[in-house]
């Protein structure tokens, strides 16, 4: 858990350091409207969104670890089942071969 | 190359492309302010995604026309729950530009022939997944499913000439990216870097499917020994 935790730091810190850089403080946005039209419409200031960019790298980056770490779990805990299982199966057969026509109760 | 390697390096490779979107790219587009820097997940997320599912496809259509190796279905349905992830980064980020470009979290319902077409891929998609876990008999599950996955193919093409198509509304067909040469080399060193990723989360998930199929055959031992 501790590797994984330090994975999801490590993959987050260069999020973080971006939110960190907050240049200018505007919430002006270009409207769709002026983004189709064929003139370039230069903002100054530009538009500052380190928030939205943050929510996309995190959502991305937790989506990602969460997908990996479910992936990996799932496989570790089907090959124990599979394993334990062929073993049972192994031992029961094995015991079977080995065992006299009767059962000890007689039956 | 080891799995665990390969995720490894694959998650490294991601951390560097992160790395080089927070500190060598430039901070701000003129227009788009720092928006813009979600491109640099966006796109080597849809263009993995569509890669993946034409795997898929090509799995698929190996499986039916070429001997029918349930290895080849395992392939295809990992490609499949990849391409679903990818395409799933695909939608967040560009849901999260659009309301920064747009104000709108996501301007699509015929209005934007690229970003429709990306939903109904994802929902065909999702509709394989779905059809896949309701079949129980596995020879019926994979050919059936190996069958689906070729026609949803043919929506992939559509996606990405969706622009050219249908006319452009929203949505460019490619950005422009020649202003300064390290936005050419983030966008393509991420697009290796998530393929590498995703290439291993794909190793992964089949290794999921090949156990699966290992516990079901052991179980069926189990049942016709009836211990």
């Amino acid at each position: 858990m501790i590797r994984a935790l330090l994975l999801v730091v490590l993959v987050m810190f260069p999020a973080v350091a971006m939110l960190g850089d907050v240049g200018t403080e505007t919430t002006e946005t270009a409207a769709p409207a002026e983004l189709s039209s064929e003139k370039t419409v230069v903002i100054d200031p530009p538009p500052d969104f380190s928030t939205y960019l943050f929510v996309a790298y995190g959502l991305t980056c937790a989506l990602l670890c969460v997908f990996t770490l479910w992936t990996a779990t799932q496989t570790r805990n089907l090959e124990k089942s599979a394993r334990y299982l062929h073993e049972r199966f192994d031992r029961g057969y094995s015991e079977d071969r080995t065992a006299p026509e009767t059962s000890p109760q007689g039956l | 190359m080891a799995l665990r390697l390969h995720c490894l390096i694959g998650w490294i490779l991601v951390t560097v492309t992160l790395a080089m979107v927070a500190f060598y790219v430039p901070r701000y587009d003129p227009i788009l302010g720092n928006s813009y820097l979600i491109f640099f997940w966006h796109f080597p997320s849809a263009i993995n995604c569509m890669n993946f599912f034409l795997a898929a496809g090509v799995f698929c259509g190996l499986f039916l026309f070429f001997g029918r190796r349930s290895s080849m279905d395992r392939w295809a349905t990992s490609c499949v729950e990849v391409g679903m992830l990818a395409c799933t980064v695909t939608l967040v980020t560009g849901g999260v530009w659009a309301r920064c470009a747009w104000g709108q979290w996501n301007v699509w319902m015929f209005n934007d022939p690229r970003l429709l077409s990306v939903y109904i891929m994802w929902f065909t998609y999702a509709a394989y997944l779905a059809f896949r876990t309701s079949i129980q008999e596995p020879r019926k599950r994979r050919v059936f499913s190996s069958a689906f996955g070729i026609i949803a193919m043919i929506n992939v093409p559509i996606v990405y000439f969706a622009i050219r198509i249908f006319g452009k509304e929203n949505h460019p067909m490619s950005l422009n990216l020649e202003a300064d040469s390290s936005l050419p080399v983030t966008r393509w060193f991420g697009a290796v870097a998530f393929l590498v990723l995703y290439t291993a989360l794909v190793r992964l998930r089949r290794r999921v499917h090949t156990s699966r199929e290992e516990l079901e055959r052991a179980q069926g031992d189990f049942g016709r020994v009836g211990i």
